[in-house]
């Protein structure tokens, strides 16, 4: 385990530094005033130390460390991700073993349909259709937005739903259920994807287990389908799920970029946007750096969470499949 | 049963002829192939059939409905926007930037990432090794946010966002056929072809390849899907093709003003995306499913 550890990190760093490379060799391309001595490699050696010591350049458009303004908004999209993950969880998992379990049934045709749909919706047009319906016609959520302008809540982790509760504030839980309205249409826009990927795994997985032997030997001591579900076909269906997961997390940050320029949610997504319109080079590059090492980052975390709870996996490492 | 075949042995199709007689059974599978053979003819000759020119604008008919809506004219199919450009011709010829655009991107990729993938899987050691590390540093980076880099270095523009949708869908193609190569290569009838002294030449052509179209098939459905979606995220950005073009995207991302006023120029070329896809989707599953059944 300990060895996988460092093989992965050693994976990662490797990764990194490659990316640092191309990252490197563009910004030669493009930025001026980076004082270029003519020698590639004295170059990239100060650029890297720059870049290890957290300098990413300042930003032209806002004058403030490239570093500063990403942390400041890095938040809002991360919340925005981590809800789509656990929506997708919430509904993914039960419509998975509803489809897997009906296999070839009305109840599977159906849920593979709208999975089908899910799989083909352009995130920003499917913004807009919820904008339209819920937002203009029915009212029912706000437009855009992260909170209600009504409310000031002090900045203290950059998530909203944590921030309001921890706020002193008297009309906190107002602010509270203020920002998970703001949330909702975001949320359910950005969670089409992993929810579609959670119902795919997640209905192979269990129409594989429910097929095995010790499922029947279950059904034999007379547990009923819910009981071997619980006690048995989710515990195996479920570990295989966990690495799709983490890999759709670069995707998903990516439509979380789109979603918030439809719901101008004050996200990295608007802002990159902006800063490729302002030519703000040190702006893209550090953005680009930074999206990409945190989607590296979430996949090894994956990948350990994944060796972590599946023992299967664990014997694979060891060679004992 | 009684044999009433007069001939002694039994015509057997080859692989590929029985996945398509397999396809053919599958009923919605064609009703989406026939579509899809109709989107590419529409892209096509699509300047020929639009009723209006790409730049046609009609000063007497803004914000005008669908026909089939009250106020709706039938000059005027699908209704107009707010500079009073017909909707449907606008979606013909924005067919051929999103849809046409999207589809030769992906055909060079798959020409050009197949010979990397197919170079690389065959050879091994430190050739391979470099190669598969640097895919995997590509692929960490989600398409999308690949495309983005690479038009924030050329700028934007629609030719920029086919060569950065065509940069990021390389690898991909490359990495999949890469993949389906180096396990093929491994296994027992290859290790039996090659100690029949065939070169690798002959064990590509006869061993490998005729056993990895379902990795062509289920890879290119993906590509094209990816595609079309991020051509149109581009647009919508504002980073892909500029207004004049009439590309799905681009064409979203001018109504977002228009969503409360005349909602049909926001739901109609946002259906001309979803349905594309969903053809697409449609038929590269069906004809995955029947290749994998007809290979058995």
């Amino acid at each position: 385990m300990f060895i996988y550890i460092i093989r992965r990190l050693n994976v990662f760093v490797i990764t990194l530094f490659l990316l640092s490379v191309v990252a490197f060799l563009l910004q030669r391309q493009v930025i001026t005033d980076f004082v270029n001595t003519g020698n590639i490699l004295s170059d990239y050696q100060r650029y890297i130390l720059a870049m290890l010591s957290g300098n990413f350049g300042t930003s032209l458009a806002s004058g403030n460390p490239v570093l500063t303004d990403i942390l400041a908004i890095f938040p809002a999209t991360l919340e925005l991700c981590l809800m789509a993950f656990v929506v997708s969880i919430l509904i993914g998992i039960p419509c998975g073993i509803f489809a897997g379990l009906s296999r070839g049934g009305a109840v599977d045709y159906g849920i593979m349909t709208i999975t089908l749909m899910g799989v083909s919706v352009p995130a920003f047009w499917f913004a807009m259709l919820l904008m339209m319906f819920f937002s203009l016609h029915l009212g029912w959520f706000p437009v855009s937005g992260r909170i209600g302008l009504l409310y000031d809540i002090p900045v203290i982790t950059g998530f909203n739903l944590i921030d309001t509760l921890l706020s002193t504030k008297p009309y906190k839980y107002e602010a509270f259920f203020d920002s998970l309205l703001h949330l909702a249409l975001p949320t359910l826009v950005l969670a089409t994807i992993p929810t579609t990927e959670v119902i795919r795994q997640v209905r192979a997985s269990i129409g594989e287990e429910m097929d095995k032997n010790y499922i029947k030997a279950a059904q034999a001591k007379g547990l009923n389908t819910f009981q071997i579900i619980k006690r048995h076909g989710l515990r195996n269906a479920l570990p295989p799920v966990i690495p799709s997961l983490g890999l759709q997390f670069g995707r998903v940050l990516t439509t979380a970029m789109i979603t918030e320029t439809v719901f101008s949610w004050p996200g990295i997504g608007p802002w990159m946007v902006n800063s490729i319109y302002l030519e703000d080079h040190s702006a893209i590059q550090g953005g680009m750096l930074f999206i990409a090492a945190f989607v590296l980052l979430a996949n090894m975390a994956t990948d350990l969470l994944h060796l972590l709870i599946d023992p299967l996996k664990r014997n694979e490492l060891y060679g004992k499949s | 049963m009684a044999n009433h075949n007069v001939f002694r042995e039994d015509h057997i199709r080859s692989p590929l002829a029985h996945s398509w007689f397999l396809y053919q059974q599958n009923t919605i599978g064609m009703v989406a192939l026939w579509a899809l053979i109709f989107i590419l003819i529409l892209t096509v000759i699509g300047p020929w059939i639009a009723p209006y020119p790409m730049d046609h604008k009609d000063v007497s008919a803004l914000l005008k409905a669908p026909s089939w809506v009250e106020h709706g004219e039938v000059h005027f199919f699908l209704g107009t926007d707010d500079l009073g450009r017909d909707l449907l011709s606008q979606i013909i010829y924005g067919a051929q930037l999103t849809f046409g655009g999207a589809f030769l991107t992906v055909f060079l990729a798959l020409v050009i990432g197949s010979v990397i993938g197919i170079i690389g899987g065959m050879s091994s050691g430190m050739q391979a090794s470099v190669l598969h590390h640097f895919l995997d540093t590509l692929l960490s980076i989600p398409s999308l946010l690949l495309a983005i880099i690479i038009i924030s270095v050329l700028g934007p523009g629609y030719f920029n966002t086919l060569l950065a949708v065509f940069l990021a869908l390389l690898p991909l193609f490359t990495r999949a056929v890469y993949r389906a190569v180096h396990d093929e290569l491994n296994k027992e009838y290859i290790i039996a072809l090659r100690l029949d002294g065939a070169t690798p030449l002959r064990i590509l052509r006869y061993g490998i390849l005729p056993n990895i179209v379902e990795t062509f098939v289920s890879q290119t459905t993906r590509a094209l899907t990816s595609a079309i979606l991020d051509i149109t995220a581009l647009g919508f950005l504002g980073l892909g093709a500029q207004r004049p073009l009439p590309e799905w995207g681009t064409m979203l991302s001018d109504t977002m003003e228009l969503v409360f006023l005349a909602p049909w120029t926001v739901t109609l070329p946002g259906l001309a995306i979803l349905i594309t896809i969903l053809i697409i989707n449609i038929v590269g599953e069906g004809l995955r499913q029947a290749i994998l059944k007809g290979m058995d």
